[in-house]
C-alpha cells in the first residue's frame, strides 16, 4: 500500500498547511462582480495601483499620462510599480499567488490565457458597454486578439508588426541595394549570402531568424495555415517545420547566417544584436524595437517587412504585444477603467505616452502621434501600415496557456538541429511531440 | 607566558562584572538561552514555509490558482518522463565536481600568497576580491562576452598564436566550463575566509616550528594545514551547497534560458524555469525537496568523513 | 610579525610582484572594460571594442545619477539602511547561536545543528511564494522589514556555521580558564570568545555586507515603490530587453555602485588581523 497515497496522509497535509494560514489560493477573487459595472464615484478618494513592464523611457512616459488624468481626478491616488520585462513576470505571480496583485496590469499576449484561466483578470465588457472605455472607432481584429470565449479582457495600448531592421550604411557600404517590401524568400536567401560574400568571413547576412516562432507564424500564414487552431491543437504538420528549416540548413551549411554559436553567445536582446555589434547586416525582430535598435548604434538602420512567398504571398502579421487588464481583487475597477480608457484614448495622454507602447491602437491616437513622430518612429508607422495594407495580413490571436513550453521547445529542437545534435527529421519530431502536447494546455 | 595563564590575567581584570552571572544557569539551559532568536526565526520565518513547500510538492500548484494534491507525480515525472530534469542533473554535477576543487585550491593558494610578507598585500587582496564584489550584477554577461565571446579577449589571445577558435560561450561543449571558469574567477569568499582562517592559527606554533628548525613546507603540512582544516572544511561544505544550488551564472550569462541547447541548465535553473516562468511551482517544489536530500546525503558524509581529517581546537 | 618570506630579496621581491601585478590585470580585465565603456558615448559602446574610450564623456554619469525619478542618493540611503539593519541583526543573532552550537552541551543539540544546516539547502525559489504570503499577512511588504528582520532571528544560517567553525579552533582551555575565574556562559561569550573571534565577525560584515547590497530578489519581491528601490533595482531598470536599454548610465552607474562596497571591505581588512590570542601572547 502506498502511503503517501493515503486518504488520511492527504487530510493530513491539507489540515498542516490550513493550520500554517497559508492562503495558497488567496487569488479567487470575491471583491468585484465579473458581469455589473461598478459606478464611478468621484467624491470618495480612491488610490489605484498599476503595474508594468518596460524602459525608462516608457515609465517615464506613463507617469505623465497618469499625472494628466491625477490633475483631472484629484481623488485619485495612484501608485505604479515598474519592472523590466526580465523580473516582471516573477514579481507578478507571488503578487498574485499573496493575493495582493496590482489593479491594473500591463498583459501579454503570451501570457493572457494563463491569467485568464487562473480567474485572475476581470471581465472588462460591462465597462466598454457602459462607455467607461469607448472603442467605438477601434479595429474589431484589435480587441479579438484579447477575447477569450467570448469576453474581452484587455485593452491594448500599441501595435506592431514583425519587421526585420537591416543595417543600411553597411548595405552601401558593401554595394548591395537594401531590401523592398515586396520581396521574397529567393531574394532574402541571395541576399544574406551576397552580402557575407562581400562582408567577409566574420560578417553575416543576417541573424539565424528560425528560432523565432513569428517567423513559423508568417511562414505558415503564406500557405494559409496557423499555428494553432481556433478550437485548439496545431494547425500544422511536420512537413511544414521540415519546409521552413531546410531554408535555414542550407544557409547555415553556405555560411551565409550568423552560426548558432554566435548567436547563442550574443542572446536575443537588441545589444547582441548583429546589427547593433556590427556582425552581421539583418535582424528578425518587431517594428517596436526599431527606436531602441536606432539609439545604440550610429549606423543608419532601415526597417522592412518579412519577406513574401516565393509565388508573392505576402502572409504578414502583425500584432498588439501588451494589454492593459484590471485584476479581479480590484476594490476599484470602475476607476481602473477609466484610467485605461485614459491612457489609449485621452489626446494628451497619447501624445505623452508617443510610440512608447508601439504604434497606438487607438484609431484618432495613432493619427496624432504620427503627426508628430521623428524620423525613427515614422517609419515604424510607416512599415505598419504596409504590414496591414498586404493582402489577408491577419493579427496574432490569443496563444494558448501552453504557448510557453510549445515555444521553448520550438527553440530547443531548432537549436538542436543547427548545432548537428540532431538530424531534421529527428529534431521535428522531437519539436511535434513537445508543441502537439502543449498546443491542448 | 601559556596561553591558558595569559587568558587567566586577562579574564581576571574582568571577573568583578562578569561574576554576577556564574552559575546563574546550567550549561543545557544556557544553550537554548543563546539559541532563543534562532529558536524564533526558525518558527516563525522558516519552518511554515518550508512545510508548506514540501506540501506543494505533492501538488499540481500553479502559483495564480489554487493547489490539488496528486500524490508522487510529481516525483515519479522526474525520474521517468522528463529529460531535461536528466540533463540538469548531468551539468549540475558536473559543475560540482570541476568548481568546488578548483575554486578552493585557488582560493587558498591566493590566501597563502597575500597572508603576510609584503607591504603592499593589503592593495592586492582588494583588487582580487573586487570581481567578487560583483555579484549577480547585469554588467557580468556583459563582461563574459568581452573575454569568452566569439571575438573576445581569448580569442583575441590564441589568434596571436594562430588558433582560430569559436566562440566560447555559445558552443553546447564549452559554455559549462566558461561557467567553471566565472565561479574560480569569483573566488573572493573563499579566500576572504581562509585569510581569516589563517589568522586565527597561534603564532606560537609557527615559532615552535622555528625553534625545532622545521623548513617552509614541513611547517605548512604540520601546522598550516591541520590548524587550517575547520575552515577549510567550512569551505568545503558551502561550497559545494552553493555549487549545487548555482542560480546566478547561468541565470545571468544565459539570460535564464540555460542555453546554448540546455548546456548550462543548472538544477536550480531549471527548478526555477519550472516554478515562475512554467507556473509549475508543486513541480519546482518536487525538485527542491530532491535536491535537499542529495546535498544532505553529500554534506552527512563529508561530516562523517571529517573526523578523519579535520581537527578542532576545542578537542585538544 | 616574522614569519619567514621566500622573497626576501629585491629581486625576489620584484618578480613577487610582477606576478600578482599581472595577475590582477586578468582579474580586472572586465572591470577596466565596464570603466572604460562607462565613459564612451552610447553609441560607441558596443562598436568601439577598445579599452581606451575615443571620446571620452562624463554624461554617462551625469545623466545616469538622475535618470531616474527618484536620484541615486535616495537608492544609497535604502540600501546603506538594509545593509546597516541586516549587519547588526546577523553579528547579533548569529554569533549568540554560533556560541551555543560550538561550545555549549544541550539536550538535541546534533539535531539543531542538523537543522541549522538544512536550511541552507532548500532552493529559496520555492518559499518566496510562501514566504511572501506570511509577509504579506503580517503587513510588511513594500517595507524594509522583510530584509532586515530575518537576520535579527539567525536565519542566516551561513553564518552561524561561520562562526561555529572559527570558535572551534579557539582552544577550550581558554574557556576553562574564564570559568575558573568566574566567568559564566554570558560573560565567556562576550569577554573571551567574541573579542578573539574577530576575524570571524569581520568576515560576517564583510560578506553581509556585499550579498545583502548586491541582493537583487528579495527587494525585487518586496519592495514595490520606486522612492524604495535599493541599488540593484535601480540598476537593473537601466536595461529593459523589450523597450530600450540605457547602457551608458547603467555602466555608468554600477562602477559608482561598487564605491561602497570597495570602500567597506578596504575598512573591513584591518579587523582581519590577528586576535589577541594569536599574537599578544608569548
Amino acid at each position: 500500500m502506498n502511503l503517501w497515497n493515503s486518504r488520511a496522509r492527504v487530510k493530513a497535509m491539507v489540515a498542516l498547511s490550513a493550520a500554517l494560514a497559508l492562503p495558497l489560493a488567496a487569488c479567487s477573487g470575491n471583491s468585484a462582480d465579473t458581469d455589473t459595472a461598478q459606478p464611478l464615484d468621484s467624491s470618495k478618494p480612491v488610490t489605484l495601483r498599476i503595474a508594468w513592464s518596460g524602459s525608462q523611457d516608457r515609465t517615464d512616459r506613463t507617469l505623465k499620462a497618469i499625472d494628466l488624468f491625477k490633475q483631472k481626478h484629484p481623488n485619485v491616488t495612484v501608485n505604479y510599480e515598474s519592472t523590466t520585462s526580465t523580473n516582471f513576470w516573477d514579481k507578478l505571480t507571488t503578487q498574485v499567488a499573496g493575493g495582493n496583485a496590482p489593479d491594473i496590469i500591463q498583459m501579454s499576449g503570451q501570457t493572457l490565457k494563463q491569467y485568464v484561466t487562473s480567474g485572475v483578470l476581470l471581465n472588462i465588457e460591462p465597462y466598454v458597454d457602459n462607455g467607461s472605455i469607448d472603442l467605438s472607432d477601434w479595429e474589431k481584429p484589435l480587441l479579438d486578439a484579447q477575447t477569450i470565449d467570448g469576453v474581452l479582457y484587455g485593452i491594448p495600448p500599441g501595435v506592431d508588426a514583425h519587421a526585420i531592421i537591416y543595417n543600411a550604411t553597411k548595405l552601401r557600404q558593401l554595394g548591395i541595394a537594401p531590401p523592398t517590401s515586396n520581396w521574397t524568400w529567393d531574394d532574402y536567401t541571395r541576399m544574406v549570402c551576397e552580402i557575407h560574400q562581400k562582408g567577409g568571413a566574420k560578417y553575416w547576412g543576417s541573424e539565424d531568424g528560425a528560432p523565432q516562432y513569428e517567423l513559423l507564424q508568417v511562414f505558415l500564414a503564406q500557405r494559409g495555415k496557423k499555428m494553432f487552431q481556433d478550437g485548439g491543437g496545431l494547425g500544422f504538420a511536420d512537413q511544414d517545420v521540415k519546409d521552413l528549416w531546410a531554408i535555414w540548413g542550407d544557409l547555415q551549411k553556405q555560411g551565409c547566417v550568423v552560426p548558432p554559436a554566435v548567436q547563442q553567445e550574443n542572446g536575443a536582446n537588441p545589444e547582441g544584436s548583429p546589427v547593433v555589434k556590427d556582425f552581421g547586416a539583418m535582424d528578425w525582430t518587431t517594428s517596436s524595437q526599431f527606436e531602441n535598435f536606432v539609439s545604440l548604434t550610429k549606423d543608419q538602420l532601415g526597417l522592412v517587412t518579412y519577406p513574401f512567398a516565393n509565388d508573392g504571398t505576402p502572409g504578414q502579421v502583425w500584432r498588439a504585444g501588451m494589454a492593459w487588464s484590471i485584476t479581479k481583487n480590484s476594490k476599484n475597477a470602475a476607476w481602473a477603467a477609466a484610467l485605461i480608457n485614459f491612457m489609449v484614448n485621452d489626446p494628451d495622454a497619447g501624445s505623452a505616452l508617443g510610440t512608447s507602447r508601439g504604434v497606438p491602437a487607438s484609431p484618432a491616437i495613432r493619427k496624432l502621434v504620427e503627426g508628430t513622430a521623428d524620423a525613427a518612429a515614422k517609419q515604424t508607422f510607416d512599415n505598419l501600415t504596409l504590414v496591414q495594407a498586404t493582402e489577408s495580413a491577419q493579427i496574432t490571436p490569443v496563444f494558448p496557456a501552453g504557448f510557453n513550453d510549445f515555444n521553448k521547445a520550438y527553440q530547443s529542437a531548432y537549436y538542436n538541429y543547427a548545432f548537428g545534435r540532431v538530424g531534421l527529421d529527428d529534431a521535428v519530431k522531437q519539436f511535434m511531440t513537445a508543441a502537439t502536447a502543449a498546443a491542448s494546455e | 607566558m601559556t596561553v591558558q595563564s595569559a587568558l587567566k590575567g586577562r579574564v581576571a581584570a574582568d571577573h568583578g562584572s562578569t561574576r554576577r552571572m556564574r552559575r546563574g544557569v546550567s550549561e543545557g539551559l544556557a544553550g537554548y538561552l543563546f539559541l532563543i532568536p534562532w529558536f524564533i526565526g526558525l518558527a516563525v520565518i522558516v519552518v511554515g514555509p518550508m512545510v508548506a513547500s514540501l506540501y506543494l510538492s505533492f501538488t499540481n500548484y500553479n502559483p495564480l490558482g489554487s493547489p490539488k494534491w496528486i500524490g508522487l507525480d510529481n516525483y515519479t515525472r522526474m525520474f521517468t518522463a522528463d529529460p531535461r530534469y536528466l540533463k540538469a542533473v548531468r551539468v549540475t554535477v558536473t559543475y560540482v565536481v570541476l568548481s568546488v576543487p578548483l575554486q578552493l585550491v585557488f582560493a587558498l593558494l591566493l590566501a597563502l600568497a597575500l597572508d603576510k610578507g609584503m607591504r603592499a598585500l593589503n592593495f592586492y587582496r582588494s583588487v582580487y576580491y573586487l570581481p567578487s564584489l560583483l555579484g549577480g550584477s547585469v554588467a557580468i554577461a556583459l563582461l563574459w562576452r568581452q573575454v569568452f565571446g566569439d571575438s573576445g579577449l581569448v580569442n583575441q589571445v590564441l589568434g596571436f598564436f594562430g588558433i582560430h577558435a569559436g566562440s566560447w560561450i555559445g558552443d553546447p561543449d564549452t559554455s559549462l566550463y566558461t561557467l567553471v571558469t566565472l565561479s574560480v574567477w569569483m573566488f573572493g569568499a573563499p579566500m576572504i575566509i581562509f585569510l581569516a582562517g589563517l589568522r586565527q592559527i597561534p603564532t606560537m606554533y609557527y615559532e615552535a616550528a622555528m625553534v625545532d628548525g622545521a623548513g617552509p613546507l614541513r611547517t605548512f603540512f604540520k601546522i598550516t594545514l591541520p590548524l587550517l582544516s575547520p575552515v577549510i572544511f567550512f569551505n568545503l561544505i558551502l561550497q559545494t551547497i552553493s555549487a549545487f544550488q548555482a542560480f546566478t551564472p547561468a541565470y545571468v550569462v544565459s539570460d535564464g534560458t540555460g542555453g546554448p541547447v540546455d548546456s548550462t541548465l543548472f538544477y536550480t535553473l531549471y527548478l526555477y524555469q519550472e516554478g515562475f516562468p512554467n507556473l509549475r511551482m508543486g513541480y519546482a517544489s518536487a525538485l527542491a525537496w530532491v535536491l535537499l536530500a542529495v546535498i544532505g546525503i553529500i554534506t552527512a558524509i563529508n561530516f562523517v568523513v571529517s573526523k578523519y581529517w579535520v581537527f578542532y581546537g576545542d578537542e585538544g | 610579525m616574522n614569519t619567514k618570506s621566500t622573497f626576501r630579496t629585491p629581486a625576489g621581491r620584484f618578480l613577487r610582484h610582477l606576478v600578482l601585478v599581472g595577475f590582477g590585470l586578468v582579474m580586472i580585465y572586465p572591470l577596466l572594460w565596464m570603466i572604460s565603456s562607462s565613459f564612451k558615448p552610447e553609441d560607441e559602446i558596443f562598436t568601439d571594442k577598445s579599452l581606451i574610450p575615443k571620446n571620452v564623456t562624463l554624461e554617462n554619469y551625469v545623466h545616469g545619477w538622475t535618470a531616474l525619478p527618484n536620484s541615486f542618493a535616495t537608492f544609497f540611503i535604502n540600501s546603506g539602511i538594509i545593509v546597516a539593519g541586516a549587519i547588526v541583526g546577523n553579528l547579533f543573532a548569529c554569533s549568540l547561536a554560533a556560541f551555543a552550537f560550538a561550545r555549549l552541551k544541550f539536550p538535541l543539540r546534533k539535531l539543531w545543528f542538523s537543522i541549522m544546516l538544512g536550511m541552507l539547502m532548500l532552493p529559496h525559489h520555492v518559499i518566496l511564494i510562501p514566504q511572501y504570503i506570511l509577509f504579506s499577512k503580517l503587513g510588511w511588504v513594500n517595507t524594509f522589514l522583510p530584509l532586515i528582520v530575518p537576520k535579527f532571528l539567525a536565519t542566516d544560517a551561513f553564518f552561524i556555521f561561520l562562526m561555529v567553525q572559527f570558535i572551534r579552533t579557539l582552544p577550550r582551555e581558554l574557556d576553562e580558564a574564564a570559568r575558573i575565574d568566574g566567568c559564566g556562559f554570558f560573560g565567556t561569550f562576550f569577554r573571551v570568545i567574541l573579542p578573539l573571534a574577530r576575524p570571524a565577525l569581520a568576515t560576517t560584515a564583510i560578506f553581509t555586507f556585499i550579498w545583502t547590497y548586491n541582493d537583487f530578489l528579495t527587494p525585487l519581491i518586496y519592495l514595490s515603490s520606486p522612492e524604495k528601490a535599493t541599488v540593484p533595482l535601480a540598476l537593473r531598470s537601466f536595461m529593459d530587453a523589450e523597450s530600450g536599454s540605457s547602457f551608458g548610465p547603467l555602466f555608468a552607474m554600477s562602477v559608482v555602485a561598487l564605491a561602497p562596497i570597495f570602500g567597506f571591505f578596504i575598512a573591513a581588512q584591518k579587523y582581519l588581523v590577528r586576535g589577541v590570542a594569536t599574537t599578544g601572547l608569548k
